[in-house]
Order: C-alpha cells, then sequence, then structure tokens
C-alpha cells in the first residue's frame, strides 16, 4: 500500500479567495480611514501607542532587539530561581491532586448511579463464563435438532416409500444430513478458537 | 523623548511600543502585510506534513515503518533505519522538499526507512522503553534483515530516538553496521540546562505525574519545550514572522514547522517516567546502570562506526549532553560533526543542509555495503 504523505492537516469548507481578498479589502480600507492623521495615531491592539514615526527604522529594530534580549536573559534567571521552582512544584502538585479529586468524584458518582465498578474484572470474568456456557448449550441444542431432523428425514423416506413417492426428498436430505454434518463440526469446534496461523 | 501626537501615553514606557512590530513611519509596510493576509491563510492550509511518498511495508501494533521511494538507483545494500523520538511525529526529518534529511540519503542511493511510532492510546500507559525497544524496533530490525536479505542495518536516532538507537545497538550490536546520533542525550551530568533543572527529582515527582495521568499529555510536553525560550517562541518568532511574511518561500517553510511543532503527542507513561527517573534524574546510562527489561545497558557494547551529529546552539540538548558519547562506547571509529544550528535546526536548517549532512552522507557511504553489481 503507498500513500502520499502531503496531507492536509484538518478539514475546511472549499475556500474563496476572491471573496476573501474582498471582505479584507473593505476592512483595511475602514481601518486606514479611522488611522488618518485627522481622527488620531494608530492604536496597537492592547490600545497602546505606536513608535514614534520619527524614529529610524534601524534604530528602533536595534532598541526592540536590545530590549527582548533583556526580557529573555531576565525570564530565564526567573526560571532557574528557587522561588519560581517552588511555585512549578506546588502548582504541578495542586493541578494533580485536583485532577485525582475529580476522577475520585466522578468514580463515586458513577458508582452510585450505576453500582460498584470495583468488581469490573470479576464482571467481566462472568460474563464471558456465561457466554461460553451458552455457546455450549446451543451446540447441543443444535445436535439435538440434527438428530431429530436426522430421524423425521428417515421416517419421511419410509414414509414416502411405503406411498410410492419420489426419491428426490431423499436428496435433499442427503444434502442437508451434509450440512448439518458440517454445521455440528463447525459448531464443536468452539467459536473462540483461533488458529495460529490467521495470528 | 516626546512627540507630538502622543498625548495619552508615555513613550518612555516600553510596553507601549517595544513589542510592536514596525516603527510608526511605516505604515505602508503595514498595509502591504494587511493585504498579504489571504495569501498567508492559503499557505496556512496548504501546510504539508511530509515530503516524499512512502510505503507502510510493516507493523508491530500501532508502530508503523515506512519506506521512502527516491528517484535514484539504489547503491547501497545496507539500509538506513532512522529512529525519531516519541513526544513528536517523525516527519521533520522529511519536512520540506529541500530541507529532508530522508531526501539527503535516498538521493545518494540508500535505501530509507523511518518508524513512526504512532500515538499511545489511554490504554497503552503501561508500556515501557523495553517495549518500544526490544519489541517494536526489534521486530522492526529483524524484519529488514529478512526482507533487505542483509546481515547489518544501520540506525539514525535523532533526540530521544538516539538514545534508544543507543541502548538497542549496546544489546545487539552484531545486528548495527553504523550508528549514526543526531542531538542525542546520553549524558545528563551537566546540570546547567534548565530542563535538567526543571526535571530536578526536588521539584519534579515524576511518579505523581504517571500515576495520576497515565500517558504524559502532548500539551504538558510541548508548553514545557515552548517556555524553554518564552520569548524567543512567543515573541520574536511572530515579530520575525512579521519582517518577513511578504517572501512566499518564507511562509511555506514557516507554516510547514508551525504544523509539526504544534502536533504533539501524548507519551506512554512509563517510557516517560523511565526516562526521567533513569536519564534525566539519575544518569543511569552513563553509569552502565540504565535498567531495561531484564539488562543493564552498556555503552561500552557498542563497537560499531559511529556519527555524533551536533548542533551548537541547541537548548533542548546541549552539546555536553550528547558529546561525550566517545567516553563510554567501545568505537575505535568515531567521529563528530558539528554545525551552528538549533535541536530542530539540525533537520531542518539550511546550514545543516548545505555543510553537514552531505558530509553525513559521504561518512556513511564509505561504510556501507553496495549493492552487487553482478546481482
Amino acid at each position: 500500500m503507498s500513500q502520499t504523505s502531503a496531507t492536509p492537516p484538518f478539514n475546511m469548507p472549499p475556500f474563496d479567495p476572491a471573496a476573501m481578498q474582498a471582505m479584507w479589502q473593505q476592512m483595511m480600507g475602514q481601518f486606514a480611514k479611522a488611522a488618518s492623521p485627522q481622527t488620531g495615531a494608530p492604536r496597537s491592539a492592547s490600545g497602546h501607542g505606536v513608535p514614534p514615526p520619527d524614529m529610524p527604522a534601524e534604530m528602533f529594530k536595534q532598541m526592540q532587539k536590545a530590549y527582548l534580549e533583556s526580557m529573555s536573559r531576565w525570564a530565564e534567571e526567573y526560571m532557574r530561581s528557587p522561588q519560581f521552582l517552588e511555585n512549578m512544584k506546588h502548582s504541578l502538585e495542586n493541578a494533580l491532586a485536583m485532577r485525582r479529586q475529580v476522577e475520585d468524584f466522578l468514580r463515586k458518582a458513577s458508582e452510585q448511579s450505576f453500582g460498584s465498578t470495583l468488581g469490573v474484572y470479576d464482571a467481566v470474568g462472568a460474563v464471558r463464563d456465561a457466554e461460553s456456557w451458552i455457546t455450549r448449550r446451543i451446540d447441543e441444542i443444535a445436535s439435538r435438532l440434527d438428530a431429530i431432523e436426522a430421524k423425521l428425514g428417515v421416517e419421511r423416506k419410509a414414509q414416502k416409500a411405503r406411498r410410492g413417492g419420489a426419491s428426490g426428498g431423499a436428496g435433499v436430505r442427503r444434502g442437508a444430513k451434509k450440512t448439518s454434518a458440517k454445521k455440528t463440526s463447525s459448531k464443536k469446534s468452539g467459536t473462540k478458537r483461533r488458529s495460529p496461523r490467521k495470528r | 523623548m516626546t512627540t507630538s501626537h502622543d498625548t495619552t501615553e508615555s513613550p518612555a514606557d516600553p510596553f507601549n511600543w517595544m513589542m510592536f512590530p514596525f516603527n510608526g513611519a511605516d505604515v505602508q509596510g503595514w498595509f502591504e502585510r494587511a493585504g498579504m493576509m489571504p495569501r498567508v491563510m492559503e499557505y496556512a492550509r496548504k501546510a504539508r506534513q511530509g515530503a516524499t511518498e512512502y510505503e507502510i511495508v510493516f507493523e508491530s501494533g500501532s508502530v508503523k515503518l515506512r519506506r521512502y521511494r527516491g528517484s535514484v538507483e539504489k547503491r547501497f545494500a545496507t539500509p538506513l533505519l532512522c529512529v525519531f523520538a516519541l513526544v513528536n511525529r517523525p516527519y521533520v526529518l522529511d519536512l520540506l522538499p529541500r530541507k529532508s534529511v530522508v531526501r539527503q540519503f535516498l538521493d545518494r542511493g540508500f535505501d530509507v526507512y523511518l518508524i513512526d511510532w504512532g500515538e499511545p492510546t489511554p490504554a497503552d500507559h503501561d508500556r515501557t522503553l523495553h517495549d518500544y525497544i526490544e519489541g517494536h524496533l526489534h521486530r522492526i530490525v529483524q524484519y529488514l534483515l529478512e526482507s533487505c536479505e542483509v546481515d547489518q542495518v544501520s540506525l539514525l536516532g535523532y533526540c530521544m530516538g538516539g538514545t534508544m538507537s543507543a541502548m538497542y545497538t549496546s544489546l545487539h550490536q552484531e545486528l548495527i553496521r553504523n550508528f549514526i546520533l543526531m542531538a542525542a542525550p546520553i549524558d545528563w551530568s551537566d546540570r546547567s540546562q534548565l530542563l535538567s533543572l526543571w526535571t530536578d527529582s526536588k521539584y519534579f515527582d515524576v511518579d505523581n505525574l504517571v500515576d495520576t495521568l497515565g500517558n504524559v499529555p502532548p500539551e504538558f510536553l510541548g508548553s514545557s519545550f515552548k517556555m524553554l525560550r518564552p520569548v524567543d517562541n512567543f515573541i520574536n518568532k511572530w515579530l520575525g514572522f512579521y519582517d518577513r511574511m511578504l517572501d512566499e518561500k518564507f511562509l511555506e517553510e514557516f507554516f510547514a514547522m508551525e504544523t509539526w511543532s504544534n502536533d504533539d503527542i501524548p507519551i506512554a507513561g512509563e517510557v516517560y517516567r523511565d526516562f526521567v527517573k533513569f536519564g534525566l534524574q539519575q544518569n543511569l546510562l552513563i553509569k552502565g546502570q540504565f535498567p531495561l527489561g531484564g539488562h543493564r545497558i552498556d555503552l561500552a557494547n557498542i563497537t560499531c562506526p559511529v556519527l555524533n551529529l551536533v548542533a551548537d546552539a541547541d537548548h533542548l540538548v546541549p552539546c555536553a549532553q550528547s558529546l561525550p558519547f566517545d567516553e563510554y562506547i567501545g568505537s575505535k571509529d568515531y567521529e563528530v560533526l558539528r554545525v551552528k544550528a538549533g535541536h530542530i535546526g539540525l533537520a531542518v536548517g539550511s546550514k545543516a543542509h548545505k555543510e553537514l549532512w552531505p558530509k553525513a552522507c559521504d561518512w556513511l557511504a564509505s561504510r556501507s555495503e553496495a549493492v552487487d553489481s553482478t546481482v
């Protein structure tokens, strides 16, 4: 079996680039109007101001880089501090404790609603034993049915012979016998046995 | 510094504008980028998971073995088996056509296979490292020996996959012809790294985590890795995106990388427990005491040729964790190749693909069995 590895990560409805483009341009037009010098300086999403427009771009980038590097160093130092490590430890412990409490609550609620789940493995075993017993019983009943049909088949043949009827039924019965015999043998082999070859 | 139009906020307050992606004068650039958004979204939708065609040739439970198809005729009989970590999807080794470790080897005539470990279900939480290494990996190697009609395979292990491959090679050296390590943690003696500090037994109870959660959730692992460099991952990445988003080649690479880095998978609880406890916390691997099933891993059993690929700017697996490998193995043929790149840059970085991987292919070619030309 072969498959390409190029697959989309998720399913989406058909994408209409032209409609998206038109909508986007309309939005940008409205934004440009709002951001014009007459209406005020453009604002960032947080509502804060933007960098001074008279600052050279290169200077702005350098200042920004230096600022972010110092922020990065500060973050690294803080994440190494005993205070952070202790907070991290307690935070994780509390989160796991809450998770266990929620699971215990749900388990108890389930037990009260649907009965104890402690014996779930015993219940599964009991169901499997019941299945085996029922299957054996069905096999026995099937064998008895076959025997009864076989007897009925012989009697009918004798009746037809006495009446001088056609032998077609015997052929069918023979066929039926064979089928029954096959059925019996397959049922006697059990439903759970698996041939090692099939694995 | 004050300006006439700034009436409500003090420009001296850095949070006002230091993280704004552009200078206030570059409004035109902003609108150019805004107009680019539909194209950006198209690239985000089209992002692929892998670049090269493959077929699944073997399955062991949920673990699948991929065989990659190359356009170059096979020149080497020794197959190359790539083993990635259990914490991410493996297609980072084949991210894009021009940034694919798999294609580097395919184009040189190697028969390349990659293990896809799959995603553990909640019922798999008690799978151990032994199940993965002596179970799945061993079955896969045996399949390759039989199907390729060879006596040995070459192994390439990346990150945690490298550590697992090292353990496997120490147990089954006779089956491994060559061994390539990529940014693989072996020696956790250096406790200065942030991840080592966070997983220290004083601050991190791995038993509590695994006993409560079973499999370790992908969100936990993913956010932990991102928090190692919060400013880079949450701010610098997006500022860089703003700067370069007009370049469509950049957009393709960016979204391929984003797709992979957010495609985290859970890790089986017992595997995580073994790795953290015996590796990161107790550092038993270099002491010859790492338990695996009924064995103790002894790296000195590794005697095959070894190539150690190390990224100099790797913050996840610092050089100090992988460079000392030669001190513990028995190999006489040992080489190190270094490149100035990060942990993932070793697999997808332009510099690595120009400088490092051709040399790695040369190294492997000189040590692999050629296809018999008379056959």
